[in-house]
């Protein structure tokens, strides 16, 4: 067991007994694992840290009921990060049909960059891709879309993805087939939209 | 259908290259919010069991005391005269003359 771990250890029972420096304490060594998800989970419209405050929430309110060490923790906590995430995708509305058209420019020229496939694109080119990609994976429903956004742009592993979510293996692989293949209809239908004159 | 799938993996590249890399440390005072907010939570949620302790305290009270005025009816019933006297008297005195 290293120094953190044992640190972590130390503090459990204190909080139990609702020991509000030992709390302090837990959530900064918590904070980087709950971040690390909620900044690349979240919705973009809502800040990370309100919604790592709902987490520790969340881990508090259930914290009794916690049985295990550090590392059973931190996983935990991981997952609550999640789910929590996936609550706020729920959240919001469903987004009207992606076109070509409506595109903001800097995305559409994102999308010509990407086809381009240049070694170094720019900073602009990137952060327009970025919000292209959200545009798409917008017309998935949260779990797939945070499915892709894990194994496809992430390149995650399925060990990470499985530890992550709570899903069977089997769950998360007919998820991803679905995601793809609605993903691959809404990209095909919005270069249609480009090519036709 | 493979082109297009090339096309979106590189686009998932590009996006991919954007995303910011994620803050290693709360703002100042985060933990101590959040442990603000858990333990005054806690403290309400407490004072909310003690409101349900007093109104179930209070719920088998009533019980208790519409139980004991049942059993005194019925004694009071089951010691009275029978009721085809209470009515033949009660006839009478509405009926007679006094």
């Amino acid at each position: 067991m290293d120094e953190s771990s044992q640190a972590v250890a130390v503090l459990l029972p204190r909080v139990r007994a609702r020991d509000a420096a030992s709390a302090e304490a837990l959530v900064e060594a918590l904070y980087p694992a709950v971040i690390a998800v909620v900044e690349r989970r979240r919705p973009r419209s809502v800040d990370a840290e309100d919604i790592a405050q709902e987490v520790f929430l969340k881990f508090f309110q259930h914290f009794d009921g916690f049985r295990g060490g550090e590392t059973a923790l931190v996983a935990w906590v991981r997952r609550i990060a999640f789910t929590t995430c996936l609550n706020h995708h729920r959240a919001r509305k469903a987004r009207p049909e992606l076109r070509w058209a409506d595109l903001p420019e800097e995305q559409q020229l994102a999308l010509e960059a990407s086809q381009a496939d240049r070694a170094t694109p720019s900073p602009a080119e990137q952060a327009g891709g970025r919000d292209l990609l959200e545009a798409l994976l917008s017309q998935l429903s949260p779990k797939e879309r945070l499915l892709v956004e894990m194994v496809d742009v992430e390149q995650r592993s399925w060990q990470e993805v499985k530890a992550l979510t709570g899903w069977s293996a089997v769950n998360i692989r007919v998820r991803l087939f679905r995601a793809r293949r609605k993903l691959r209809a809404v990209f095909a239908e919005l270069m249609k939209d480009h090519e036709s004159p | 259908m493979n082109h297009l799938d090339e096309q979106l993996k590189r686009l998932m590249r590009l996006a991919e290259g954007a995303t910011p890399e994620p803050a290693g440390a709360p703002s100042p005072w985060f933990a101590r919010r959040v442990v603000q907010q858990w333990l005054a939570g806690a403290e309400a949620a407490g004072e909310g069991a003690s409101w349900s302790l007093v109104s179930r305290r209070g719920l088998a009270c009533a019980a208790a005391v519409m139980g004991l005025s049942l059993a005194l009816n019925f004694h009071v019933w089951w010691h009275s005269e029978p009721p085809e006297r209470l009515a033949a008297q009660s006839v009478i005195s509405f009926v007679l003359p006094r």
